[in-house]
C-alpha cells in the first residue's frame, strides 16, 4: 500500500515538473503548443481611403506581419513588421483606390512560422485633396525599369495633400491637409518631411514644417511662432546627414535707401537659412540681406518686398548650403561656418559661361551622386524649360555644361517645379504650368508622361517606399 | 505490481493531455472589423461640449432642466403644491410616490444621460490634439473644465436626490463588464469626485466669455457649484471661502436703478450679470421638445395667460411678504383674467381681497419668474435659474454666522439682498446664532422660490438646527401641516432621498429588491 503512495507521489511530482517546464517558452513546449494567432481586427481610417490598421494578437512573443495582394493578382506586398510583443499594430500603405485586396496575417517565433486565414479588405474611392495623375504614355523600352518604381509628389493649392504614384500614375498612398502642402522631401528614415502653409501664402510659403510617416503619423510638427520657428519658411526643406533640419525663410531688414528715392528706414524683404534640431530649436541662421547691399539693385524699391526670390536650398557633403536665386539668375554656395558667400554661379557671377550655360529663373538646384550641379532651367528669357548639369571646379571657379536637356516648346514652364536625375541617364521632371511630370533620356527624348489634374511643386523618386518581404531573421 | 504499471501509465497520460489542453486553450482565432474614430479635430471637442451642456434639457419640453428636476425639488416642500390632475405631481406633493413614480425616473435618467455624454465628451477632448491642429491647450482645458463641472453638476443632482449613486467617470468604451451594471457608490466618493471636477473646472475654465458665447460656464459658475456642495456638506469654511471667491468678480445683484429682482426675470433681460449660471433655451414655435423649457407655460394659470397652473403657490407663503418687498411682486396677487374679473389674494393673506362680481378670491397664487408672456406656445424661454449672484451673497452669510454666530459680516451680506427689494436692513442686535439662521433660510425662502433651492434648505436647516442629528427637523415642521392627510408623513420614511426609479433596479443587477426599504412608505 505504501508502494502505491509512493508511485502516486512520483507521478504526481513528474507531472507538475513537465507543466512547469512546458508552461515556460522554449523549444520542446514550442514544438508540443505551437505559437497562434488569437485575434485580427481589421481598422478602417475613416479619414483615408487608402490605408488600413491591422491589429493582431498572439499568444506568445512572436514577429508578426502581414501580405497583402489585389484580389486576381499576383503581386505580393508586405506591411510593416511588430516585433516580440502580444500586441501587434500593422500598416497598410500601398494601395490603390477602389480596390479588393486580401491580407493574411504571418507569425514568427524561434520554433514556428504560421499564418493566419485569409481576409477581405477594400479600398474606397478618394474625392479629397488628391487631383489625378493620368498616365498619358510610357515607352515599351523602359516599361520593365518603371516597375516597382514609386514617387513623391505634393499638391500646393488648397486642401493640400502629399501624395505617392506609382509608375502607371495611380495614387498608392496620400496623406490630406486642410492647408496647402508646399514641398516635400523624401527622408532617410522613410518619412515625408514638407513644408504646409495656406495658399495665401506666397511663394511656396508656409507656417508650418510636418513630418509624417507612411502609417499617416505625425512624428515632427513645426508651428510658427512655438519652439524655435520665429519665420515662416519656404521653398525647402530637408534633412542634412546630422539629423537637423534646415530650410529657407523670409527674412527683412532695414536699410537707408534714400540713395534710391527710398526711406531713410525702408525695409527690405530677403530671404535666410535657418537649421533646426530634431525638437525643432534653432542651431542656426543666415540671412542674404547680410551680405548684399540692396543699393546695387537700380530697381530696389520695385523689387524690396520679395528682393531676389530664394527658391532652393541643398546642404552639400562639404556641410555648405548652394541657394538658388530666381531673379538675380544665379545659384550661390555660402560657408555653413561663417556665413560667408564662398561662389556665385550664373548671370553676372563668378563662373565664366557660355551664352546657352545661362539660366533664367532656374529652381532645385542640386548636387547629385557624381557631385554635378543639377537644376531646372525654367528658361523666362526664351520661353524653353530645361535642364542643366554642370561640371563644377569650385576652386578654379570653372563650370561647364556636361549636358543639357531641352523639353519641347509646350513643357516650358514659368515658374515652379524641378528636375531630378535617375539611374541609367534619364532624367525626371516636374514642369507645373503644363501639369506634366516626364522621364526623358539624355536627349531629351520623352519616355514617361503623366498627365496632373492639379498644381504639383516638385517631383522625386523614392526608395524604400514598400517593405519587403521580412527574412527568417526577422523573428524575435 | 502489473496493475500499479498499467495505472501509473493511464495516469500519465490522461494528466499530460490535461496540462497540455490547459495549455493550448479551445479558442481558434477571430477576426473583426471597425472603423478607428473620425472626431480628431478641436471643433470635434467643441462640439462634444455643447453637446454635453444640451442635456441639460435632455429633449427639452420637461427634461432635467427644463423641468422635472425642479418637480422633485419642489413638490414635496412646502411652498409649491400642484393641481390635482397631475397624479405624478401630486404623488410628490403628498409624499405618495413610489419607484415607479415617471418623474423620478426620468429625472434619474436625464442625470445619468448627461453624465454619459460629459465621460464620451471628456475621453473625445483628450485624445485630441488641439495644440497641434490649430488651436490651443488651454482651449483644451477649458473645453475639459466644461464637462467636468456639467458632470459635477449632473452629480450634484443626483446625489442631492438619491444619496449613494453609482460612480461613472470614464467613457463607456473603457467599460468592464462590472461596469454595466453599476454597484451604488457612496455619498462621499461621489463627492470627493465631484470636487476634484470643480476644482479643475474652477483652475481652467475662463473669467467670463466672449458676449456671443452665451450660457457656458465660467470659473465662478464652478466655484459657486463647489461652495453650494460645501454648505450642504456642513463645511461652512470652505463653503464661506468659495463663496467669497466669486464675489468681486464681475457679478453683482441687479440693483433697484436696473428694475430690481423683478425685472430680472422678464423675458428682456436674459443676460444680467447676476445669473452666474442658467438653463438658457429658445422660444421659437419649433424649439417645443428640443431646446425649450416648460416652466413659462406651467408657472401661468389658464385665466391669466393661458397657462396650465402647475405650480400652484399656498396662500399661507404669499402672507409671509411685507407688502412693501419687491420680490412680492413675483407672485401673482392681483391680475386680470380673461375673463374680465379681477383676480386679489384674500385680505388675510396680505392681498388687495373684494368681492364678487367684480373680484375673484384666489385661492393659490403662481409664480411670475417665468413669464409666458410674449409667445402663445410651449416654447418657454426663460431663464432656468441654476446659481445667481444672490445666493452665494446668503451662503457666505449663513456659512459665516454657522462659523461665528451672528456677525456684521454676515448682516451686511443679507442686508445687500434685503435692501435691493425694498426692505429694510436687520441690525446685529439681539439675534443669537439661531434666531439669526432662522431669519437666512426665511429669507432665502422669499428670495429663492421656485429656483429649485427649498428642499435643499430645509434638509440643511434641519441638520444645523439639531446638530446634525434631526436633517428632517424643518421638513416635517413645515411640509405636515400642508399635507391633505397628515398621517401619509411616516417618520420611517427618509424623505432626504428618493426611491431609486424601479427601471433602474429591474435593468442593473447590482441593485437588490430591497434598495429603497426606508425610501418609501
Amino acid at each position: 500500500m505504501r508502494k502505491i503512495y509512493k508511485i502516486t507521489l512520483i507521478i504526481a511530482t513528474g507531472l507538475a515538473l513537465v507543466a512547469i517546464f512546458l508552461f515556460q517558452d522554449n523549444w520542446f513546449s514550442g514544438l508540443l503548443f505551437p505559437l497562434k494567432i488569437r485575434t485580427v481586427q481589421l481598422v478602417n481610417l475613416p479619414a483615408n481611403r487608402l490605408r488600413f490598421k491591422v491589429l493582431v494578437t498572439t499568444n506568445k512573443k512572436a514577429a508578426v506581419y502581414l501580405k497583402y495582394w489585389s484580389r486576381g493578382r499576383k503581386d505580393t506586398l508586405y506591411s510593416d513588421v511588430s516585433k516580440d510583443s502580444l500586441h501587434h499594430t500593422l500598416n497598410i500603405t500601398c494601395t490603390i483606390a477602389n480596390t479588393d485586396y486580401t491580407f493574411e496575417v504571418i507569425a514568427r517565433s524561434k520554433t514556428d512560422s504560421i499564418s493566419s486565414n485569409r481576409y477581405p479588405f477594400e479600398t474606397k474611392p478618394i474625392y479629397q485633396a488628391t487631383p489625378y495623375f493620368t498616365l498619358v504614355s510610357m515607352d515599351p523600352s523602359i516599361q520593365k525599369e518603371m516597375e516597382g518604381k514609386y514617387f513623391l509628389t505634393q499638391i500646393l493649392t488648397q486642401p493640400g495633400s502629399m501624395v505617392i504614384i506609382n509608375h502607371k500614375g495611380d495614387i498608392v498612398w496620400y496623406e490630406p491637409f486642410k492647408k496647402g502642402v508646399k514641398v516635400t522631401n523624401w527622408t532617410p528614415h522613410h518619412t515625408i518631411l514638407s513644408i504646409v502653409g495656406s495658399e495665401k501664402i506666397p511663394s511656396s510659403g508656409g507656417d508650418e514644417i510636418v513630418e509624417t510617416d507612411l502609417s499617416g503619423k505625425m512624428v515632427r510638427h513645426f508651428q510658427l511662432g512655438k519652439g524655435g520657428m520665429d519665420k515662416m519658411v519656404h521653398h525647402e526643406v530637408r534633412y542634412d546627414k546630422d539629423g537637423n533640419i534646415y530650410a529657407l525663410t523670409f527674412d527683412k531688414k532695414v536699410f537707408d535707401l534714400t540713395k534710391a528715392k527710398g526711406l531713410p528706414r525702408d525695409t527690405v524683404h530677403g530671404d535666410g537659412i535657418v537649421v533646426f534640431n530634431k525638437s525643432g530649436r534653432k542651431i542656426w541662421e543666415w540671412s542674404m540681406l547680410d551680405h548684399l547691399d540692396p543699393l546695387g539693385d537700380p530697381l530696389i524699391l520695385k523689387h524690396k518686398k520679395d528682393w531676389v526670390h530664394a527658391n532652393s536650398l541643398f546642404k552639400d557633403t562639404d556641410g555648405n548650403f548652394l541657394i538658388s536665386y530666381r531673379d538675380l539668375n544665379q545659384v550661390w554656395k555660402v560657408d555653413h561656418k561663417n556665413g560667408k558667400v564662398l561662389w556665385k554661379l550664373g548671370e553676372g557671377g563668378d563662373f565664366a559661361l557660355k551664352k546657352d550655360e545661362l539660366f533664367y529663373s532656374q529652381h532645385a538646384a542640386y548636387f547629385d551622386s557624381g557631385h554635378h550641379l543639377v537644376m531646372l532651367d525654367n528658361g523666362t528669357k526664351t520661353g524653353i524649360t530645361r535642364e542643366i548639369t554642370f561640371k563644377i571646379d569650385e576652386a578654379g571657379k570653372k563650370a561647364e555644361a556636361l549636358s543639357i536637356i531641352t523639353l519641347p516648346k509646350n513643357y516650358y514652364t514659368t515658374a515652379k517645379g524641378n528636375a531630378h536625375a535617375m539611374a541609367g541617364n534619364k532624367m525626371l521632371f516636374c514642369l507645373t504650368d503644363p501639369r506634366a511630370f516626364l522621364i526623358t533620356n539624355k536627349q531629351g527624348k520623352i519616355l514617361w508622361n503623366v498627365q496632373v489634374g492639379g498644381d504639383p511643386y516638385r517631383l522625386e523618386e523614392i526608395d524604400g517606399f514598400l517593405n519587403y518581404k521580412p527574412t527568417d531573421n526577422d523573428h524575435n | 505490481m502489473k496493475n500499479i504499471i498499467k495505472i501509473s501509465t493511464v495516469v500519465c497520460c490522461i494528466g499530460l493531455t490535461v496540462i497540455a489542453s490547459c495549455k493550448k486553450g479551445l479558442k481558434d482565432e477571430t477576426f473583426s472589423v471597425y472603423d478607428s474614430s473620425k472626431l480628431t479635430s478641436p471643433e470635434n471637442g467643441s462640439q462634444a461640449v455643447i453637446g454635453a451642456y444640451a442635456a441639460l434639457k435632455d429633449n427639452g419640453g420637461y427634461g432635467y432642466y427644463a423641468g422635472f428636476l425642479y418637480w422633485l425639488y419642489e413638490y414635496p416642500v412646502d411652498v409649491v403644491t400642484t393641481t390635482i390632475t397631475s397624479r405624478q405631481g401630486v404623488q410628490l406633493d403628498q409624499l405618495t410616490y413610489d419607484a415607479s413614480n415617471s418623474v423620478i425616473n426620468d429625472v434619474w435618467v436625464s442625470i445619468f444621460k448627461m453624465i454619459s455624454r460629459t465621460n464620451e465628451a471628456e475621453e473625445l477632448i483628450n485624445n485630441i490634439d488641439y495644440a497641434g491642429k490649430g488651436s490651443t491647450n488651454t482651449i483644451k482645458q477649458q473645453n475639459l473644465g466644461e464637462v467636468r463641472f456639467l458632470r459635477a453638476l449632473a452629480y450634484y443632482d443626483a446625489t442631492s436626490l438619491w444619496g449613494d449613486v453609482p460612480l461613472i467617470l470614464k467613457s463607456s468604451s473603457h467599460f468592464t463588464e462590472a461596469d454595466q451594471n453599476p454597484k451604488l457608490a457612496p455619498k462621499a466618493e461621489v463627492e470627493a469626485a465631484m470636487i476634484a471636477d470643480l476644482e479643475f473646472a474652477a483652475a481652467n475654465l475662463p473669467d467670463a466669455y466672449p458676449a456671443n458665447e452665451v450660457a457656458r460656464a465660467a470659473k465662478g459658475a464652478a466655484t459657486s457649484l463647489l461652495a453650494r456642495l460645501y454648505m450642504r456638506r456642513g463645511e461652512w469654511q470652505k463653503a464661506a471661502d468659495a463663496a467669497a471667491a466669486v464675489m468681486n468678480k464681475g457679478y453683482d445683484l441687479r440693483t433697484k436703478a436696473e428694475g430690481g429682482l423683478a425685472s430680472m426675470f422678464n423675458t428682456n433681460n436674459r443676460s444680467d450679470n447676476e445669473f452666474i449660471f442658467v438653463l438658457k433655451s429658445s422660444n421659437e414655435a419649433g424649439a417645443y421638445g428640443i431646446n425649450s423649457n416648460s416652466f413659462g407655460i406651467n408657472s401661468t394659470p389658464w385665466d391669466l395667460n393661458r397657462g396650465y397652473g402647475n405650480f400652484p403657490i399656498h396662500l399661507e407663503f404669499y402672507a409671509q411678504f411685507n407688502k412693501n418687498d419687491d420680490r412680492r411682486n413675483l407672485l401673482t396677487g392681483s391680475y386680470q383674467t380673461l375673463y374680465g374679473q379681477t383676480m386679489n389674494v384674500p385680505v388675510e393673506y396680505g392681498g388687495e381681497g373684494g368681492s364678487a362680481p367684480d373680484v375673484v378670491l384666489a385661492k393659490y397664487v403662481y409664480n411670475l419668474k417665468y413669464p409666458h408672456v410674449n409667445n402663445y406656445n410651449y416654447a418657454g424661454f426663460n431663464n432656468v435659474t441654476i446659481l445667481r449672484y444672490a445666493d452665494i451673497l446668503m451662503m457666505r452669510a449663513e456659512a459665516l454666522n454657522e462659523l461665528n454666530g451672528p456677525t456684521q459680516a454676515s448682516i451686511d451680506l443679507i442686508n445687500q439682498v434685503r435692501e435691493r427689494s425694498n426692505m429694510p436692513g436687520l441690525t446685529l442686535s439681539g439675534y443669537t446664532k439661531e434666531t439669526l439662521r432662522d431669519a437666512i433660510f426665511d429669507e432665502r425662502n422669499k428670495e429663492f422660490f421656485m429656483e429649485g433651492r427649498r428642499r435643499e434648505d430645509l434638509i440643511r436647516w434641519g441638520r444645523s438646527a439639531s446638530n446634525g442629528a434631526t436633517p428632517l427637523l424643518k421638513f416635517k415642521e413645515k411640509v405636515v401641516p400642508l399635507l391633505r392627510d397628515a398621517n401619509t408623513y411616516s417618520n420611517a420614511v427618509d424623505y432626504t432621498v428618493f426611491p431609486y426609479p424601479q427601471n433602474e433596479i429591474q435593468s442593473n443587477t447590482s441593485l437588490s429588491a430591497d434598495v429603497n426599504k426606508g425610501r418609501v412608505k
